[in-house]
């Protein structure tokens, strides 16, 4: 796409001013190619944008950084940055419920207002037909479904970063993992929403059971769907497929999806 | 839950696999790696309950027909292409199977 060379030019992304000029300008996905390096101002402008956003080079976070860019409201691929610390990890790992709640809080603005206005029939109108508004405003679009974070740069993950991106919420991409130590896979395991690890060469069958574990009880009300993908295996064991046959995800994403008819 | 990376299956792992207990008609299982499955290993999945996806199959013989029939979930095996009139007839006597992708 045109606009994927044009930014892929763009080392730095210090001034809001310029964040705000390529953001206004494009309409859907957004993808900073040579963006190595962006100022706070900057990542605030672009934690706007309204579609997919990509910064494939940026190669480091800081909490401060994540916890602007969590606020992204769509999916969001940092798949250049090759190492997390745990105040990162879990800035970051709250995208998916800054998302959700965001969209909630203004829905629910949304409905308030419009309570405020007359109801037709006290404005002397004759409506065509009946509009549920209630349930069109709460009704959740489909891509909070699969709302993804994906840090498919990260090589290595420690025990400690996997227990704070486990308590992200939505699609988690990790597919730069080549292995996955016992206790991470512990800790990942606690995670809700789909989980997709497909760089994994290997697992051994307690890491299998931990994944598999998908979360147990769904915490509350939320929609994601919930998938685990391990397409780097090329061969498994019988152990470790007994422990992956376990994995029961979607019953937790439909318990979620009917529990949800109604939110805020 | 997707492993699409498995390249192989032995009735040991097909056997673990079959035990994976669905809770809906949406949950599957894809397999979409393996380009070829034994009449064995075939015969383990006989007990899987979920939706089977083996989309990498291109074709499926007579004896791995007859073992998949048994398989009380639903089968994906949208990538075959070719199959002989035996193995069409296995297969289709069960109503839950795609094929969506065979040239009749």
């Amino acid at each position: 796409m045109a606009f994927d060379r044009q930014w892929s030019s763009i080392y730095g992304l210090r001034t809001p001013q310029r964040a705000g000029r390529i953001v206004w300008g494009t309409r859907g996905p957004l993808v900073l190619e040579g963006v190595e390096r962006i100022s706070l101002g900057a990542a605030a402008v672009l934690a706007r944008h309204d579609s997919v956003l990509r910064l494939p080079s940026l190669r480091e976070l800081n909490p401060e950084l994540a916890r602007i860019l969590a606020q992204h409201r769509h999916n969001l691929y940092l798949d250049g940055c090759r190492s997390l610390d745990a105040l990162t990890a879990s800035a970051i790992a709250r995208h998916g419920l800054e998302t959700v709640r965001k969209f909630r809080e203004d829905r629910l603005r949304l409905l308030q207002a419009i309570e405020e206005i007359p109801s037709p029939d006290e404005a002397g109108w004759k409506p065509e037909y009946e509009l549920d508004f209630e349930n069109a405003l709460f009704a959740e679009p489909s891509y909070l479904r699969t709302l993804t974070l994906s840090l498919s740069g990260l090589k290595k993950l420690s025990p400690i970063v996997a227990h704070e991106l486990g308590k992200h919420r939505g699609t988690l991409i990790l597919d730069g993992l080549k292995e996955i130590s016992d206790e991470a896979a512990g800790e990942l395991g606690n995670h809700f929403g789909s989980l997709e690890l497909n760089g994994l060469r290997s697992l051994t069958p307690t890491a299998a059971a931990a994944l598999a574990h998908g979360g147990g009880e769904w915490p509350s009300d939320f929609v994601f769907d919930n998938q685990l993908s391990l397409n780097g295996l090329k061969r498994v064991s019988p152990e470790v497929g007994r422990e992956l046959a376990r994995y029961q995800g979607p019953r937790a994403a439909r318990r979620a999806s009917r529990t949800l008819t109604r939110c805020g | 839950m997707r492993l699409d990376g498995l390249r192989e299956l032995s009735p040991d792992v097909a056997e673990a696999l079959s035990t994976f207990n669905p809770q809906g008609p949406s949950d599957r299982l894809k397999l979409n790696g393996l380009r070829q499955l034994s009449p064995e290993a075939a015969r383990k999945l006989a007990p899987f309950r979920a939706t089977l996806c083996l989309g990498g199959l291109r074709t499926v013989s007579p004896e791995v027909a007859e073992a998949l029939v048994e398989v009380r979930g639903r089968l994906v095996l949208d990538g075959v292409t070719r199959l002989s009139y035996e193995s069409a007839g296995i297969l289709l006597s069960r109503l839950e199977v795609n094929l969506s992708s065979c040239e009749w």
